[in-house]
């Protein structure tokens, strides 16, 4: 039998169907298998990623209508003849089907079974939510300078959301967790999740999927045990150390999140069974250059046949045939494929964040001059009161003060020295309203580098923006400082940190001081004005805005002693990103499109020194600063290789059952005798189309290769 | 146990059997000459039964409605499951029994009626042994 490709007249290949019954709920096992002779094998669809592969059974002797043996749940596998495994699943679908027919035919009654593999299972019954992470009492000493991790112990966090390097920071916990058995003994270790910290380090691809397939995250471990998804066939690989930026897989099941961290890589994943034993294999898509299988050349390159066509001498033709049977070539019995650029992609734009820089900056009074009027009344008695001293009052509306400048005052106006703006827009420069002097422009405060283009041209414009926080980080909450608000009363020489309700503005780069009385915003010793017309008055910050006023003082000319500073960031109008050109590309067109990466790449700074110097500068927090432009483009450059060619899809039919030859995964190369060649690209890189699933169909002894997509699949 | 074949289509039967069929697939190449074959199996052996019934009674009608009952009888095993049967001496097995066929004389006579008062119909019964 074993040189049976190699006939013209070849033996039928007949399939042998097992099955294991189940028992209770959830369901177990019995130890062997039994035979179940009369099934008939109708097909196997072998599949790639987390579409789980699919086998078809049926009972000629049994009418639609009659009860089986099988059950739900029971376990099934499919063997050729010679005992190799092709496929292993559960019965998860029982067809029942007839036709009375007609005058021309069509009767037919049928009773099969339908099956579903392991990627069916851990779809339904592995979820993917939470975090494993280690509490303090998965410690010893914790909080100590021997604080070392209880080998085995750790804590789900069913509140924390399952995101790998969340906004591009790292989140993995340094030291692995020892994954313990059921027997005691290790199985594996496993990375976890911890404080995204300094101490955190990155979660590769690699390490999400031993994360996703731990014997703890497995929620199917006990039907299908995975007891160290690092040796998995095809996770040695050095493109699975990539850091992948922002990979959230919360609420997925396990096929689905093994896949979408798969495809971020360019890679998939498929069953086999060595050992007769199901397993996970992953590969590279497209990239198969060996002809002979082996664990580091899990897809290989085939090579089919077609015989060349009758030329004049027909007997050589034929000759063709008995020859290339002989050989145990491939023979191809059918085909149709198509090459195409359609949806090439090799000329991509990528965005990543808008830049971000934190720096220190004036801001600009937001109101009209002439809407302020201190109560110069009584010998400047009524300029001011506290807000002990208004309970005295039985209709505080009748101080100016209060009635105008109070949150409470009967014809409050919102804006009045309360409003300070950074005018990045010059919505206060014009002469005639606010007349506070030219927009803010950032290259005042940021660096050349960062604002201007090749040519000196400013990479920003006259928009309005918003006030973001601090890149500075607090070391005790490790989050941001926020926005820090500072006053002066005496035109900048010193800086004031004052308690206060401020918030920031939506709609500018601007903060609102939500204080009832502004008069309770002073500095914290209290003072008094030396000059002026309210020398001898108590400063504080509202008394300083009346002296101004009262002193005739121009805020455009730098005469105010009142000012206000803010440390924030702000995000500019140019992004993160770029464009990467074709390389060797299987399209003659320069081919684009848009990848939106906002969330996961970051540029962001901040202003260490000059005018904009951010005050946290010379401190000792840290800041997260941010530069990911040489590991974005480098992904950007490997997304471009995976989709810059020419697809050849296709579907391919072999004029005999081929068992245990193809694989998901694997290549066609091209097809002899009519000198196809099948590659799809021109170049140092050779990629050919992959086969995405494979149809064996018992009853008619073929089998059918879908190939790069499932444009041709039967089975979508 | 076998079921005797004269229990079921009288005693004037003569029993024969073909070897059994080969069942292949062919598979040709767009443009080239040469075929492969695949060998599916085999239609099992074909079991052919030639008899005669005879219905009688006092007149044509009587005898020819006696012949057509016997003749329902051993229609009956069409819906019959696959049975062994056994005719002088030996076995056939699991046999299912596909049509049977009434001869007709060269008159185009299915029913003759004979000189003795009988009727009498020619049958060929078809079956296979499914193994």
């Amino acid at each position: 039998m074993t040189d049976d490709k190699k006939k013209l007249d070849r033996a039928a290949q007949f399939l042998i169907v097992q099955i294991k019954k189940s028992t209770g709920s959830p369901p177990k096992y019995k130890a062997d298998w039994s035979q179940l002779w009369s099934a008939k094998v109708e097909r196997i669809v072998d599949n790639i990623n987390a579409t789980p592969s699919e086998a078809v059974f049926w009972f000629p002797d049994k009418r639609w209508n009659d009860q089986t043996d099988i059950a739900f749940g029971d376990m099934i596998r499919i063997l050729s003849y010679d005992g190799i495994v092709l496929f292993q699943g559960f019965v998860v679908r029982i067809s029942r089907q007839f036709s009375g027919g007609n005058e021309s035919g069509g009767k037919y009654e049928r009773n099969a079974v339908v099956c579903l593999d392991y990627r069916w299972l851990l779809a339904s019954t592995s979820p993917v939510y939470g975090q494993v992470g280690r509490s303090p009492d998965d410690y010893k000493n914790f909080g100590t300078s021997s604080q070392t991790p209880i080998e085995g112990a750790y804590t789900h966090f069913t509140g924390r959301r399952c995101i790998f390097n969340v906004n591009g920071m790292p989140n993995a916990d340094p030291t692995e967790l020892v994954v313990i058995g059921r027997d005691g003994s290790q199985l594996c270790t496993m990375p976890i999740f911890a404080n995204a910290d300094d101490n955190a380090k990155a979660f590769t691809a690699g390490d999400m999927i031993r994360y996703i397939l731990s014997p703890i995250t497995n929620w199917a471990y006990d039907y299908w045990p995975i007891n160290n998804p690092a040796k998995l066939i095809g996770l040695d690989h050095s493109d699975w150390s990539q850091v992948l930026s922002n990979v959230s897989i919360e609420g997925l099941n396990t096929a689905t999140a093994l896949q979408l961290v798969c495809k971020q890589i360019g890679w998939a994943f498929r069953i086999d069974y060595d050992n007769n034993t199901p397993a996970i294999t992953f590969f590279k898509a497209g990239s198969a250059v060996d002809t002979t299988r082996s664990r580091t050349s899990s897809t290989i390159l085939h090579t089919l046949f077609t015989p060349a066509p009758i030329d004049a001498d027909a007997v050589a033709a034929t000759k063709s045939v008995k020859a290339a049977v002989e050989a145990g070539k491939k023979m191809l019995w059918a085909a149709q494929y198509e090459q195409d650029i359609a949806n090439v992609v090799n000329n991509p734009f990528y965005m990543g964040a808008p830049f971000r820089y934190e720096f220190t900056a004036e801001l600009v009074p937001a109101w009209l001059d002439s809407e302020l009027m201190p109560d110069t009344s009584d010998n400047y008695a009524n300029l001011y009161c506290y807000e002990a001293d208004l309970k005295e009052f039985n209709d505080p509306n009748t101080l100016s003060f209060f009635k105008y400048y109070h949150t409470r005052g009967s014809q409050f106006l919102r804006s009045v020295g309360r409003i300070w703006a950074l005018n990045e827009s010059g919505r206060y420069t014009d002469e005639g309203t606010y007349d506070r002097g030219m927009p803010f422009d950032l290259a005042s405060v940021l660096p050349p580098e960062y604002v201007f283009d090749s040519s000196g041209k400013r990479l920003y414009g006259s928009f309005d923006r918003q006030l973001l926080p601090c890149l500075t980080r607090d070391k005790q909450s490790n989050s941001s400082v926020g926005i820090i608000v500072e006053f002066s009363f005496d035109a900048g020489s010193t800086w004031h940190k004052i308690p206060a309700a401020i918030v920031s503005l939506e709609d500018q780069c601007g903060i609102y001081i939500a204080e009832p009385n502004l008069a309770e915003i002073a500095p914290e010793d209290v003072t008094l004005i030396d000059t002026g017309d309210l020398a001898g008055i108590e400063l504080n910050y509202w008394t300083s805005l009346c002296g101004d006023k009262l002193a005739g003082r121009s805020f455009k000319s730098g005469e105010w002693k009142t000012r206000v500073r803010v440390t924030a960031s702000v995000q500019l109008d140019q992004r993160l990103g770029g464009q990467v050109e074709p390389l060797h590309s299987g399209s003659p067109f320069w081919q684009r499109d848009v990848w939106d990466f906002s969330g996961d790449y970051f540029y962001q700074k901040r202003i260490e020194g000059g005018a904009g110097a951010s005050i946290f500068a010379s401190g000792d927090l840290n800041a997260d600063v941010r530069d990911d432009c040489s590991t974005f483009k480098m992904y950007i450059e490997y997304l471009r290789n995976t989709l810059q060619d020419a697809s050849i899809s296709g579907q391919f039919t072999l004029e005999r059952l081929w068992l245990n030859t193809f694989r998901p995964g694997d290549c066609i190369g091209k097809i002899e005798g009519r000198d196809c060649v099948l590659k799809t690209q021109n170049g140092v890189q050779t990629l050919y189309p992959e086969i995405v699933q494979i149809i064996y169909l018992p009853q008619h002894q073929k089998v059918k290769l879908i190939t790069r997509d499932l444009r041709f699949s039967e089975m979508r | 146990m076998a079921t005797s074949l004269t229990s079921v289509f009288g005693d004037e039967i003569t029993v024969y059997s073909q070897n059994r069929k080969a069942d292949r697939q062919y598979s040709g190449f767009a443009g080239a000459h040469g075929l492969t074959s695949m060998l599916l199996g085999s239609r099992g052996y074909a079991i052919i039964v030639n008899g005669i019934v005879r219905g009688t009674g006092g007149s044509y009608s009587t005898a020819r409605a006696d012949a057509a009952s016997t003749l329902a009888n051993i229609e009956a095993c069409l819906w019959a499951g696959a049975t062994d049967y056994r005719f002088q001496g030996e076995t056939f097995y699991n046999v299912v029994w596909d049509r049977i066929e009434r001869i007709p004389d060269s008159k185009g006579r299915v029913f003759r009626y004979t000189a003795g008062g009988e009727v009498v119909v020619n049958f060929v019964a078809y079956g296979r042994a499914l193994i």
